[in-house]
């Protein structure tokens, strides 16, 4: 069974189940039973969640019209370049 | 329009059904200014990269081939113009950030130790306020290298192999610069946590 420090640099990759099936059944393994490593994985899960749920604390102000018809006149432009 | 709006709002717009266009805007106007935001640490610096960002996109539309690869494509765009406005600016260079910094370890060889309660994690309610301020410090003070990763695969959910183009790397570097981030991430949380404990002990609660 791998030894705590060993799972350490794979427990992302644990985490998004991508390893092979072999792998992430021994970090399974590891993991179920030692309890630190529970704690941890448990908390490094949580974090990522939170990441997941964070929503930006900044957002941009108002489209100012004239920068909004500036975007516009270069799609417009595509536009009429595909029907032309 | 139901699991990825941005992916149909660009193939309205490659058929040239202008309607999808202030959607479409909205959309990724919202999401490329916190890219950049978090990125250049300045809120004006953030607004003018992303217009330049939305200009190109408009101007090179023609060059979004597929739909479905609509986020990554506007994500390199918005990185390229961030990596643009930061090459005008003084910033310090990426640190690496060593795996080992991360490991948690304790006096007696119990790591446990150094482990704060998550299951006590703040009820969303009371310290959400609180909390959502520290992940924010925590990801806005992450080197470059590990920011991107983090906030392009675990905040605007690509993939891996959306963000390894994005950022031109491979998807081994995408999967380790995401990892460490993410340790680092864990571990400020990790020490907000501990701290707030700490306080409450002396507040006697």
């Amino acid at each position: 069974m791998p030894e705590c420090k060993e799972i350490f640099d794979t427990l992302s990759m644990y985490l998004d189940r991508d390893l092979s099936p072999e792998s992430l059944e021994a970090i399974e393994a590891h993991v179920s039973d030692c309890k630190p490593c529970v704690e941890f994985v448990a908390s490094l899960r949580r974090s990522i969640e939170l990441c997941r749920r964070h929503e930006p604390v900044e957002l941009p102000g108002p489209l100012d019209p004239e920068a909004r018809d500036r975007l516009r006149a270069a799609y417009d432009a595509y536009r009429a370049a595909r029907g032309g | 329009m139901q699991q990825k709006p941005e992916v149909e709002l660009a193939r309205q717009l490659i058929s040239g059904k202008p309607e999808a266009f202030d959607e479409f805007v909205d959309y990724f106007r919202k999401r490329i200014f916190h890219y950049t935001y978090v990125m250049c640490g300045q809120r004006e610096d953030a607004e003018e990269v992303t217009q330049d960002a939305l200009l190109k996109i408009f101007e090179h539309f023609h060059e979004l081939r597929d739909p479905e690869s609509v986020k990554s494509w506007v994500f390199r765009i918005a990185r390229n113009a961030c990596l643009m406005k930061r090459r005008k600016s003084v910033f310090a260079p990426d640190r690496e950030l060593s795996i080992d910094e991360f490991y948690p370890r304790a006096a007696d060889g119990d790591h446990s130790l150094q482990i704060a309660d998550w299951s006590a994690l703040p009820d969303e309610q009371v310290l959400q306020h609180e909390l959502r301020d520290a992940l924010h410090r925590a990801i806005r003070e992450l080197p470059d290298i590990y920011k991107s990763a983090v906030i392009l695969r675990d905040m605007e959910g690509l993939s891996t192999e959306e963000a390894a183009e994005v950022l031109d790397v491979s998807t081994d570097v995408v999967k380790t610069r995401l990892h460490r981030g993410r340790l680092a991430i864990r571990h400020k949380l990790d020490e907000f946590l501990r701290e707030k404990k700490e306080a409450g002990r002396h507040a006697g609660v």
